[in-house]
């Protein structure tokens, strides 16, 4: 089977999935080629197999490994139509490249991942401090000497570990 | 002289062979023997149904002779069987069936079929069928139900493995591995393959798991598996691993080994249908 569809064309073992004997508990290999001519290998299979591996397995969780694309029936509409909606939803094939590539993901770019999460939870806290300070200086009428420094040497050291995180 | 007048007025109604008292039980026999004589009403003599005289005034049995003058008794149908010939007492020869009421027999009575009373044992007074299950052994077991259990096992259809466990543990160790041979060597382009696939870890390890899992005789090891060529089996495994192995003689020979990518992955499937047709 070879069809093409606008920005992809998925090719399969048509002989295999005419020989499955139940559609409702198989998987099967679909080649999808995106427009610039790479193809991906995704996996397609149903709940019902995925209970089935575990059971033939004796596991309590299907393992870690390339994740699926899941589907009621197996199909070669109903693959079509699943492959499509996994296009659709994300520019460029995006999920469709995680699907494959997802086991040669370089640990590193969960790194930078992590790294850019942790600093932009940082920026959003001390954002959230200095509104709060603003908040306790403009309630404050008179204001004594000592109150006064504390809250200038607060604000300030937000300011400076905010300047650090922006140099990074 | 009444005793013989009376066994031999009553063998001209039946002339058939009484059945032969076995007294390889005799213990049983006899308390079943007392128990009968117990019951006799105002009549002086009495032949039981396993054809022994009981007189009142002796208080003793007298056995019949071998070819024996019992009246009304059945005749065996077939030789060397005896026939179960009422409520009362049973000829010894018959296998003993456990006796409900004892608590070291409860298990044995529970296997004894009392239709319609799940949980009850049978109270009535018809013969019990045998369950060929062999009851739960329990911890106080007296001298008698031992040697119950112990003929009974012998009587029944031997079975030596009658224990869950057993059948469990013969289920699922593997004696011996299965032979694995690699004929990936046998063609040139096939290693290539194989090395340029492996050089991702996760694609080795899924190969390794598969040939492990083949070896202990698991005939579906991956996710799937799928005919190539002529008996030549594609196995999948999570990570984008496939192994393609081909079953001669009780040998599992592995043909070739390949990643996901389809480049690689179609080459391995394209020349393995040259070289295997």
């Amino acid at each position: 089977m070879h069809e093409k569809k606008i920005g992809f064309s998925i090719e399969l073992d048509e002989t295999h999935l005419n020989e499955i004997e139940d559609v409702y508990n198989s998987n099967i290999e679909v080649f999808v080629t995106l427009q610039d001519g790479f193809t991906l290998t995704i996996v397609v299979g149903t709940p019902k197999n995925l209970q089935y591996l575990m059971e033939k397995d004796k596991v309590n969780f299907y393992g870690p490994g390339l994740p699926w694309i899941i589907v009621q029936k197996l199909t070669k509409e109903i693959i079509q139509e699943a492959i499509k909606a996994y296009i659709d939803d994300k520019p460029e094939g995006y999920w469709l490249k995680l699907y494959h590539f997802a086991t040669d993901i370089d640990i590193s770019i969960f790194d930078q991942l992590q790294a850019q999460e942790i600093r932009e939870s940082a920026q959003f806290n001390l954002l959230i401090g200095l509104d709060a300070l603003k908040d306790k200086i403009n309630k404050l009428n008179n204001l004594d000497t000592s109150k006064k420094s504390d809250l200038v040497a607060s604000l300030n050291k937000l300011y400076k570990d905010l300047r650090i995180l922006n140099e990074e | 002289m009444f005793l013989l007048k009376f066994l031999f007025g009553k063998s001209s109604l039946s002339y058939g062979r009484a059945p032969r008292a076995d007294f390889t039980d005799r213990p049983i026999y006899q308390r079943l023997v007392r128990q009968e004589f117990e019951s006799f009403d105002s009549r002086e003599e009495k032949v039981s149904q396993t054809g022994i005289v009981f007189t009142k005034n002796s208080g003793k049995p007298v056995f019949p002779s071998i070819d024996g003058f019992s009246p009304n008794l059945p005749v065996p149908k077939r030789p060397g069987r005896k026939p179960y010939v009422g409520p009362g007492i049973r000829p010894s020869s018959y296998r003993t069936p456990p006796r409900i009421g004892n608590q070291q027999h409860q298990q044995a009575g529970n296997k004894l079929k009392d239709r319609g009373k799940p949980g009850k044992p049978d109270k009535g007074n018809t013969l019990p069928e045998y369950d060929n299950s062999r009851p739960t052994p329990t911890k106080k077991q007296s001298r008698r139900s031992k040697t119950f259990d112990y003929d009974y096992r012998s009587n029944g259809p031997k079975k030596k493995k009658q224990f869950n466990e057993q059948c469990e543990l013969d289920e699922t160790v593997n004696e011996k591995k299965i032979e694995i041979v690699s004929k990936i060597n046998e063609d040139a382009s096939l290693v290539k393959a194989a090395k340029e696939a492996c050089k991702n870890t996760d694609v080795q390890k899924d190969i390794n798991h598969l040939e492990e899992q083949l070896s202990l005789g698991n005939k579906n090891p991956g996710m799937g598996r799928k005919p190539i060529c002529k008996g030549v089996i594609e196995h999948r495994a999570k990570n984008g691993g496939r192994l393609y192995v081909r079953e001669s003689a009780g040998v599992i020979e592995i043909l070739a080994k390949s990643g996901k990518k389809k480049s690689n992955q179609q080459f391995v499937i394209n020349r393995l249908k040259e070289i295997y047709g």
